[in-house]
């Protein structure tokens, strides 16, 4: 695809996102700024649009564009099913921008059935409300008159007060009204008497005229002002009508945003200000600080203007809004610039090639006794890592835009449920891998999707239970021992471990006898094909998804742990690590092989006494600090065999050390030989053949060049807790028995 | 014409060259400004702003003494004039039904 047009792309999914957040927050406040920025989403969407020639989009979008007008002139109504059929109509021009360059290829009976709702819409509501309001623009000015009982709002205002030179320099006030006339309509004119002085005290050559006039005409504010513009002293101000001012906040939200104009400025370019309105305020802006204190902040352009009423304030809000739009707009495109993340991925994977060669160098340059080496070495290996955690943090994005999605899948769902149900964000800020986020969305969606189905109950179910009608869901993100947690809870019925079970039985996942702890029971629901859904719904039910969420989740090297109470509520809690690419590492070796710890997940490493080597010896697990803490014999975990040869110091270096590690609530010791420090490894995905391989993450290169596996802790854990568990529960949690197991 | 009502005739030329002359001549012919004044436009062929205002200043200054001041015999041309500059509803229309004469 065109690189302009993947900017495009990329943009209009942006506006897109904008468009549909609003629309969800216009169901809930019915406010001008958020209508406005649905249809300027939408008005750039197609204005871009224009831009390629994409034909459908702009005819598609262009509809769109007018209801969002008719909606912002108030002719129709904001509903909840309007926001429905506009939100279908997002995700249509959603899907017309993701076929492209292909402008074909779309889902023509959606968008068909989406037109005629909107034309519904267009049809229904807007002879109703222009009854009450001004008619249709194929009306005429008398009905609209008649039909509204108030002229002023469609006609100009023009204030005028003639200079006291008017006659004077043979001015002709008649000649005046004439060429308003050739304008448009003069429809009313009255004479502003008080001016006029008593005839013993009147100058009868000065000019005290001055009319109050209603015009009607099309022609813009800038031709009025021509009539007046070469008359000295004349003081006037001329106020669109109510249907200009719609056009000129049009014309100000459609102004180029590439220039930071003034207020002053804007109004001028839209008509809404003629230049001489505009020296006039400067003036006497300029003027009212010079007599100010000069401490005093000079008055407001805006300000004046409005004084002066010589802009409708509705039309000074929309500049100003506009002015801080391009301000916002310059202020990002200064902060940001867009990257493909192509681009992004090859940097980090170079950074991880440079990690491993400072390791590298770091090792070679240790065999010299060269100071000044060393040092270069040591800030050359401070500055890679830091380039590290650079070029790692220009992947890291905040969790916020993929929980936002989510208001509208709580929005639709509930609705299609007939369920009251409200969701609530946290910790949106917390900033993920960009890889982890995308993945992790589909996986999300199956769990909220499950808690809106299976776990909130029907509002009156809930009435009964003595809750609230409206169900709560909560998103929650928050970094935890290195990891992110993302939760996903709602207050809903809980889970029933014994129905959990009694199912499981019953489809043969689980054997009549078997027992299981409460953990491993809901843990069931993870298992292929198991539904606990009484009926099968579009939303879900058909035990397709849960299995595929534990295993996404999985992929990412990540964990899903279920806390629930019958009755209260359920949680799912997702942990994750922060990113996928480079680690900070703990470089041990067993038996001469090398692994590395993600540093992030070790709580401390512990050089075993005699006694406790005597006792490790023994059991699988040792008592440290008074406390029995489990031990996983990596030795024996990955069946390596007893090294040999000259070289091999295996004797007495054997279960030296331990490894405290954790992962969630859960401790476990690794028994290692050699403890040889931190380092930074770039995780590398294990090929194929190795992909049954239980308790690695990933291999790495180390300095020396030699090949250390990446151990998977959570995995590593996560055995020792379900296998204890499972001891625990068939000899009364007895823990000296955990080291038979493990034997 | 009574003790109530003063007659005015206009010239021919009713401009900025001659208001400043008319307004004393009104002043001085109408010293009871609460009688109605009645400008007579039959012989006028010219009129100017100036002489508009000048009317307007009268009006008000009658009524301000609890006066009228109307016009008679207004020539289409003036007639014209006054609509375009939107003042004759002010100086004929509204003063009509106070007017003795129109004609």
């Amino acid at each position: 695809m065109d690189e302009n047009v993947q900017i495009f792309v990329a943009e209009a999914e942006e506006l897109l996102v904008e468009m549909e957040d609003a629309l969800l927050d216009l169901e809930n406040r019915q406010d001008d700024e958020i209508l406005n920025l649905i249809f300027r989403s939408a008005h750039t969407i197609k204005g871009s649009a224009g831009l390629f020639g994409f034909d459908h989009i702009i005819s598609f979008t262009h509809v769109v564009e007018n209801l969002l007008d008719d909606m912002r002139n108030c002719l129709i109504p904001i509903t909840s099913e309007l926001i429905t059929v506009l939100m279908r109509s997002k995700d249509h021009i959603s899907e017309l921008i993701n076929a492209l360059p292909e402008e074909d290829n779309f889902d023509a009976e959606e968008e068909n059935a989406i037109l005629e709702l909107l034309s519904a819409f267009k049809e229904v509501e807007v002879p109703t409300t222009s009854d009450n309001e001004s008619n249709s623009v194929s009306n005429s000015v008398e009905e609209q008159e008649h039909s509204s009982g108030s002229a002023d709002s469609e006609h100009y205002h023009i204030s005028l007060r003639l200079g006291l030179d008017t006659f004077r320099q043979g001015f002709d006030p008649a000649a005046m009204f004439k060429q308003l006339a050739d304008l448009g309509e003069i429809k009313e004119a009255i004479l502003i008497e008080n001016a006029i002085p008593l005839l013993a005290d009147m100058d009868s050559e000065s000019c005290y005229l001055g009319w109050e006039i209603a015009l009607h005409t099309q022609a813009g504010k800038e031709a009025i002002s021509e009539i007046f513009e070469f008359l000295d002293g004349v003081v006037y101000t001329i106020l669109p009508p109510q249907s200009k001012i719609t056009d000129y906040k049009h014309l100000i939200q459609q102004l180029p945003e590439e220039d930071e104009l003034a207020l002053g400025q804007i109004l001028l370019k839209t008509g809404s200000l003629t230049e001489d309105e505009l020296q006039l305020i400067l003036q006497q802006q300029s003027q009212q600080q010079q007599s100010e204190d000069p401490k005093t902040p000079p008055p407001l352009t805006g300000d004046l203007l409005v004084e002066n009423k010589i802009v409708q304030p509705e039309v000074i809000e929309e500049a100003l809004a506009k002015q801080k739009k391009v301000q916002t707009k310059k202020q990002q495109a200064m902060s940001f610039v867009k990257v493909d993340s192509a681009k992004l991925d090859k940097l980090v994977n170079l950074v991880g090639e440079l990690v491993i060669n400072g390791a590298k160098m770091s090792q070679l340059s240790a065999r010299f006794d060269d100071d000044d080496l060393n040092e270069t070495m040591e800030s050359m290996v401070m500055s890679l890592e830091e380039m590290r955690e650079t070029a790692l943090g220009l992947r890291m994005i905040p969790i916020g835009a993929t929980f936002n999605r989510f208001h509208r899948v709580v929005r639709d769902t509930s609705k299609d449920l007939n369920k009251d149900i409200r969701l609530e964000i946290y910790g949106a800020e917390t900033e993920l891998d960009k890889t982890v986020i995308e993945k992790i969305a589909d996986p999300l969606m199956h769990l909220v999707r499950n808690s809106l189905d299976h776990g909130i109950e029907m509002p009156d179910d809930r009435v009964r239970a003595g809750k609230t009608r409206e169900g709560l869901i909560k998103l929650n993100a928050h970094h935890e021992a290195g990891m992110i947690v993302i939760e996903i809870s709602d207050d809903g019925k809980g889970l029933d471990a014994e129905q959990l079970l009694h199912k499981a039985i019953e489809r043969g996942i689980v054997k009549e006898n078997q027992k299981l702890s409460q953990h491993e029971i809901y843990n069931l629901i993870f298992e292929a094909g198991f539904s606990m859904a009484k009926q099968i719904s579009n939303i879900s039910g058909r035990g397709v998804g849960m299995d595929v969420v534990r295993r996404n989740i999985e992929a990412l090297r990540g964990t899903i742990q279920i806390t629930s109470e019958k009755g209260v509520g359920t949680t799912m809690s997702i942990q994750l690590p922060l990113t996928l690419a480079i680690i900070d590492g703990f470089y041990i070796n067993v038996n001469r092989e090398d692994f590395i710890i993600p540093l992030d997940m070790i709580q401390e490493c512990v050089t075993l006494t005699e006694r406790q080597k005597e006792e490790v010896a023994m059991h699988n697990y040792i008592t440290l600090r008074e406390e029995v803490l489990p031990l996983i014999k990596l030795k024996h975990y990955f069946n390596l065999k007893e090294s040999t040869g000259e070289n091999s110091d295996s004797a007495s270096t054997k279960h030296d050390n331990v490894v405290v590690v954790q992962f969630g609530k859960n401790k476990v010791g690794l028994t290692v030989d050699n403890l040889l420090g931190e380092t930074q490894a770039v995780i590398k995905p294990l090929g194929r053949v190795f992909k049954g391989l239980n308790g690695f993450a990933g291999f790495t290169i180390l300095g020396s060049g030699r090949v250390a596996l990446v151990i998977d802790v959570p995995g590593l854990v996560k055995d020792v807790v379900s296998n204890e568990s499972r001891h625990f529960s068939d000899v009364n949690k007895n823990v000296s028995k955990v080291s038979r197991y493990y034997h | 014409m009574s003790d109530t009502e003063k007659q005015i005739a206009l010239p021919k030329e009713c401009s900025i060259y001659e208001v400043a002359l008319w307004q004393q001549k009104i002043i001085e012919q109408w010293p009871n400004q609460s009688t109605h004044l009645v400008f007579n436009l039959e012989a006028v062929q010219e009129m100017d702003a100036s002489f508009v205002q000048l009317f307007l200043s009268c009006q008000k200054t009658a009524h301000h003494h609890g006066g009228n001041c109307c016009l008679i015999n207004i020539p289409e041309n003036v007639e014209e004039r006054l609509k375009q500059m939107q003042v004759y509803d002010v100086l004929v229309a509204s003063e009509a039904e106070g007017a003795p004469i129109n004609g």
